[in-house]
């Protein structure tokens, strides 16, 4: 009985010391990050049984444990993901958003305005050159807006490529650090004795490290049979076992329905922010009556491209009489928006086959028996993420802002410049400068000039602008002035120009035929690099001035264009205007073939494109009641907008993340003035165990003392 | 459950709140400081829009107010010219007019006014000439030239001559200071060879006109060819010969033409023009001063010859990929390039086919589209903008237009036009042969008394020429070509006033602008000092709260 005291007395005191060095712990760890607050899990030992009643057993203090809650920790993860997404976006489109605000600089709204009001000014004094100068130097400012502003952007794009492979490689790291955690707390855990706290603590903290990454979910068996896996449900750490994330270069995927023949696969040159879907809509060989035909969808498969019409896009496939490597005849190259697409087998292409192509650096998931999976983060066009790819972590940041904010601004900035090079060139085209003209250098190449050039095989900027009609050429002699003829394009039997028929080999032809009364032929055409090139033929007296042009030919070919170049990054002025700026058009040929320094019809016409309303078109919306300004103050606000977006999704998410980290700080945290009063609650414990065993002592002496 | 409150929560916290207030309180004074409450697109997207268009019609609204002014340097010019110098001018001609037309002043006065109404006549050149920034305003797109230069031109006294004179039907070279009289003395065609006399004193000396000639038979024998390389020869076949057997003199005729030359001005003119022979001598015997009306009496006297551009009709029609034999007309006012396109196959020859069509006016970049209809008899009128297209197809296989075809409208064009608002466009030019007249493209460019040069050319001829009745026909004709004059200068000060409307309304919707501009952008900065005030305030207190919970641990206690 009286040993049993001493006992009890000794337990207490062995717990109450347990007590103290925990208490010793927390406060020494009190700012330790990712450090969980421990205790002491103690039990009443029980008691023999005796009479009268229970002989007690003292207290056990069996093993230290952490004050966890994985609730609350499983839901902190899953909603860190978010605000460290929105957090690091939000930080990124501010860059973004400072590129295109104009609040307190100029711009490109700036600019385009200056432009046209510079051709208004050549419009009040046609024929100074002093103004014509002036307008030159207001083009080049706008051309170097529009190239700085794509560069600025494709700068933040090669930065998020930096942090996408450094996010990448850390999030390999700490799959591998979890996975050698799990094997270490297996072999440490001794259940209910010991607890590797410390590990546990650590693996945590790597898990919510993981989670800033990319969104993942944590299921934990016990032990080290813990499995961290992508909220989309491919593990990266199962156990021991670890699955890589990787970084892939564009390449393509083949998918063939069942019963497929198709041998070959899809080939592709250029880059886009967005992954292409191919769809072969009609089976069959490229040697047939109704060749096979293609569509293609920037969504995975949700809507198709239509043109401008509205009617979807298709693609003819034909045989390009071209072969592989392997000397295998290959087809035709398509141009679809930004990739020139073709296939590597000309034969059973089979309605209902598909071909997935990422035109862009992309995240794999490697599965090592099934090969990658697509994992990138995606935006469809309605603004929604896609559900089965990474919508958490910074990489998800990183890749929107990649692909879907700086894609979608380059999209719309191209559309822009391709618009207004389009317009401007459309009416400069067919007006006439102060000099005529001895050549003409074309400014856009054909990739095929063989193909009828408003096919989509010619592979020509503008091809979709082309129209049937004719072109004006009206022919001076050089010695004296005089208007010797003027002549259209012949092509066969007085036909106009089809862009549904016509290569550029034929309108080189065509050109090439133009006759004089007297029967001479006043120009040469040749065709150099894709690009077209007309020259006052051999030893003719001859200037030529172009006139009206109802087909759109000259200005999609890029002759006598005041800008070259077919998008926001290439736009620049024709460096043959640029030589000399009395080939700046101001006015046009008139009825009597005179080309008037006072004329200043054509220069109105394109200041007068400042407010004209124009028709733009980009793979989210086409828009025809806006004039060129007004689209691009659009843009701008998108850009606004969606900063507001990453801001107050930034601001909701951290603010329901720190709500929960309270909660889960409230539970692991450490408080000082606790561990403070438990200090002085256990050092009491302490002294009251050791009174217990003096107090036994003294009985023992007591009863001791009995027998002298 | 009461919540447990850790350190770390707590300073973070307290941290969190500071950051807060000063961030907020950084923006109100980035706000101060630019004075604007946008100072980026998120901070109003949609105001963002209405910042940068409102710009960009600022802009515009500068731009439409430098081609005010610019159109107003044009019209001032144009209206001092038109409405005050030119109408001085021709008050003293005028002047002279009547004085010349009276009997009481003898030949060496109406030569002195001849010297005046030269030097009338050179003013009235310059005004035309007039110039802004270099350039002709009287000339058209031609303006880097002058608009009219000085030549000579002739005018008869002949009806039959006048006609001929209207239509350009002849060619005067060389140049003369004085007026050159030509008086013919025996009547015939000129192939005839009428003789002839000139002076360039005024008829009192003569000098015997003479034809150029060539000799009947060449020094070969053989007869002289005419025109269509045919011997010249008699009923008999033989060459033309005199009495005495010998060649007589051919006049040398060219095109159909023949030359006359008289104190170095060649005049050429067509051989068949009819002659009637002068009265040199009245029935006493005593010679006739050349102001007599019988005969044809020629006076090459100054002209002034326009250089500039014209916006006259017919107006040229392109054809492209029309069948063939189709033609085409085009009757109007254009003033741009016009595009017409057939969209289906239209048979001419019936009536009521319905068919469709477009027309672009920008060069084919829009095309607006319209139904039309066959009116049969193989024609077909379409109205365009600013006129009408005649279509034949009398001569095209099957009478159809097929779809596909496109014609091509192209107006002479002359109008220097500036926009002076949003879509007005106003022209500062004019054609100035269609306000002085003078000749272009060799006739008189304006009929009759209308043409106020060639109405003070004959003055000059008939002063020079002592033809008072001459006098009395110009006092008559300068009044109607002052009408003419005042009719342009009335329409130039129609468009003034129109600058004017246009100018206060560019300053009204400038004004506009601007306001709207300051509400979306500005800062109000009453509500910004406020706002500050209490972000300051808020800053404080959590400063003070901050601090006071710091100090607070149970260390201090035990």
């Amino acid at each position: 009985m009286l040993s049993g005291l001493l006992n009890i007395g000794q337990s207490a005191l062995n717990a109450s010391q347990a007590w103290i060095s925990v208490t010793g712990n927390n406060l020494a760890n009190a700012e330790t990050e990712g450090y969980s607050r421990q205790y002491v899990d103690q039990k009443d030992a029980g008691g023999l049984k005796y009479k009268p009643g229970a002989q007690p057993l003292g207290v056990n203090a069996q093993q230290v444990m952490r004050f966890f809650d994985a609730f609350l920790e499983r839901s902190y993860v899953k909603q860190s993901t978010n605000s460290s997404r929105w957090d690091q976006q939000d930080t990124i489109m501010a860059s973004l958003e400072n590129i295109f605000n104009e609040s307190n600089r100029a711009g490109i709204s700036s600019s385009l305005t200056n432009f046209f009001n510079a051709w208004q000014d050549l419009a009040l004094r046609p024929d100074d050159t002093a103004v014509r100068e002036s307008l030159l130097s207001f083009a080049d400012n706008l051309s170097d807006m529009f190239g700085n502003t794509m560069d600025s952007i494709k700068t933040i794009q090669n930065e998020m490529d930096v942090s996408i492979k450094q996010g990448v490689n850390r999030a390999n790291d700490i799959a591998l650090a979890i996975s050698e955690l799990n094997r270490q707390i297996t072999a440490q855990t001794v259940d209910g004795i010991n607890n590797p706290n410390s590990l546990l603590d650590k693996r945590d903290q790597l898990v919510r490290e993981l989670a800033t990454l990319v969104d993942v979910e944590t299921i934990d068996h016990g032990k080290g049979d813990f499995r961290v896996q992508l909220t989309t449900g491919q593990p990266l750490v199962d156990g021991i076992v670890t699955y890589e994330l990787e970084v892939m270069a564009p390449r393509a995927e083949t998918h063939l329905k069942t019963g497929s023949a198709y041998a070959g696969n899809v080939n592709f040159t250029g880059n886009d922010s967005h992954e292409y879907t191919v769809e072969i809509v009609r089976g069959g060989d490229t040697g047939d009556d109704m060749p096979p035909q293609f569509r293609v969808s920037l969504d995975g498969g949700k809507t198709w491209l239509r043109g401008e019409d509205g009617q979807e896009l298709r693609f003819n496939i034909t045989e390009s009489g071209k072969t592989d490597a392997e000397g295998n005849p290959i087809t035709d190259e398509v141009l679809v928006k930004n990739l020139r697409i073709s296939f590597s087998s000309v034969k059973d292409f089979h309605a209902g086959d598909r071909f997935d192509i990422i035109p862009k650096d992309a995240l794999y998931w490697i599965e090592p028996s099934r090969g990658p999976q697509n994992i990138t983060p995606q935006i469809g066009f309605d603004g929604q993420d896609n559900k089965n790819r990474v919508t958490g972590g910074k990489l998800a940041a990183y890749y929107n802002i990649r692909d879907d904010n700086c894609g979608r601004y380059m999209d719309e900035l191209n559309a822009v410049g391709s618009t207004l090079i389009w317009e401007v060139n459309r009416i400069h085209s067919q007006g006439a400068g102060l000099s005529k003209l001895t050549y003409a250098q074309g400014q856009q190449r054909v990739e095929d000039v063989k193909q009828p050039l408003g096919s989509a095989q010619a592979i020509l900027p503008f091809s979709d602008k082309l129209q049937s009609g004719n072109v004006n050429f009206h022919f001076y002699s050089k010695t004296t002035g005089e208007h010797l003829d003027s002549a259209m394009l012949d092509f066969g039997l007085g036909a106009n120009f089809d862009p549904a028929v016509h290569s550029l080999e034929d309108v080189r032809e065509a050109i090439n035929n133009l006759e004089l009364e007297d029967g001479t032929k006043p120009l040469a055409a040749s065709i150099q690099d894709g690009k077209l090139l007309i020259e006052a033929a051999d030893g003719a007296d001859v200037e030529f001035v172009m006139g009206a042009d109802s087909s759109g030919l000259m200005g999609a070919l890029g002759i006598n264009t005041f800008f070259s170049g077919s998008n926001a990054a290439d736009i620049a002025v024709n460096t043959q205007i640029h030589s000399n700026t009395h080939l700046i058009a101001s006015g046009q040929v008139n009825g009597q073939f005179q080309t008037n320094v006072g004329d200043n019809i054509t220069a109105t016409a394109i200041g007068k494109l400042i407010d004209k309303p124009v028709t733009i078109t980009t793979l989210w919306k086409t828009v025809d009641n806006q004039n060129i300004s007004q689209y691009y103050a659009n843009l701008v606000t998108t850009v606004g907008a969606d900063r507001r977006l990453s801001k107050t999704n930034t601001e909701y998410h951290t603010a329901l993340t720190e709500d929960l980290s309270e909660r889960v700080e409230s539970v692991t945290g450490v408080n000082m003035d606790e561990e403070m009063s438990n200090l002085v609650k256990f050092q009491h414990s302490y002294t009251a165990a050791a009174k217990l065993i003096t107090t036994a002592d003294e009985m023992l002496q007591t009863l001791l003392g009995l027998k002298q | 459950m009461a919540i447990r409150v850790t350190q770390k929560t707590m300073y973070t916290d307290m941290v969190g709140q500071m950051q807060k207030n000063l961030a907020g309180y950084m923006e109100s004074v980035q706000q101060g400081s630019t004075q604007k409450k946008i100072n980026r697109p998120s901070d109003d997207p949609a105001g963002t829009y209405r910042v940068l268009t409102t710009r960009v019609d600022l802009t515009n609204t500068a731009q439409y107010q430098e081609n005010v002014d610019t159109a107003k340097g044009w019209l001032n010019l144009e209206d001092s010219v038109l409405a005050t110098r030119v109408p001085t001018v021709l008050q003293d001609l005028i002047t002279l007019a009547e004085q010349a037309s009276t009997g009481t002043y003898d030949k060496s006065q109406r030569a002195i006014m001849a010297d005046q109404a030269r030097q009338h006549f050179g003013s009235l050149l310059n005004l035309s000439n007039t110039d802004f920034e270099g350039k002709s305003i009287f000339a058209g797109h031609r303006y880097d030239q002058s608009a009219f230069e000085e030549g000579l031109a002739l005018t008869s006294w002949d009806e039959n001559w006048d006609k001929a004179i209207k239509e350009g039907g002849y060619k005067l070279e060389g140049a003369s200071a004085k007026t050159v009289i030509v008086q013919f003395t025996e009547d015939g065609p000129l192939e005839g060879m009428p003789a002839w006399r000139w002076s360039i004193d005024g008829g009192d000396t003569w000098t015997e006109g003479k034809y150029e000639t060539r000799k009947s038979v060449d020094e070969n024998g053989n007869p002289a060819l005419d025109e269509e390389g045919n011997p010249i020869v008699d009923e008999k076949g033989d060459p033309l010969l005199d009495a005495d057997g010998n060649p007589i003199d051919l006049p040398v005729i060219r095109d159909g033409k023949m030359q006359i030359s008289a104190n170095g001005v060649i005049l050429t003119v067509a051989k068949d023009m009819e002659v009637k022979a002068a009265q040199t001598k009245d029935d006493n015997g005593n010679e006739v001063g050349p102001g007599a009306r019988n005969g044809t009496m020629l006076y090459i006297r100054p002209a002034a010859f326009y250089q500039g551009d014209d916006k006259d009709p017919p107006v040229d029609v392109t054809q492209m990929g029309t069948p063939t034999g189709l033609k085409v007309a085009a009757t109007g006012d254009f003033g741009k390039n016009l595009l017409v396109r057939v969209d289906s196959d239209a048979d001419l020859s019936v009536a009521g086919n319905e068919f469709t069509w477009s027309y672009s006016t920008d060069g084919g970049a829009n095309w607006i589209t319209a139904k039309g209809q066959t009116s049969g008899a193989n024609s077909l009128r379409l109205p365009v903008p600013g006129g009408y297209l005649d279509i034949d197809g009398a001569e095209v296989g099957n009478n159809i237009l097929t779809a596909g075809s496109q014609v091509m409208v192209h107006p002479s064009r002359a109008d220097l036009k500036f926009e002076v608002m949003k879509d007005t466009f106003l022209s500062v030019n004019s054609v100035g042969k269609d306000i002085f007249g003078g000749y272009y493209e060799g006739k008189p460019a304006l009929d009759g008394d209308n043409n106020l040069f060639e109405v003070v050319g004959a003055f000059i001829g008939y002063l020079e020429g002592n033809n008072q009745e001459g006098a009395q026909k110009t006092l008559a004709a300068l009044k109607v070509a002052e009408k003419q004059i005042l009719s342009a200068a009335t329409s130039v000060g129609g468009k003034e006033t129109r600058i004017s409307t246009a100018a206060d309304v560019l300053s009204f919707q400038k004004l506009d602008q601007k306001e709207r501009l300051s509400y979306v952008e500005d800062i109000d900065l009453t509500e910004l000092l406020t706002k500050m005030t209490r972000q300051q305030l808020t800053y404080q207190t959590v400063l003070q709260s901050s601090s006071m919970i710091m100090k607070l641990s149970l260390a201090n206690y035990v």
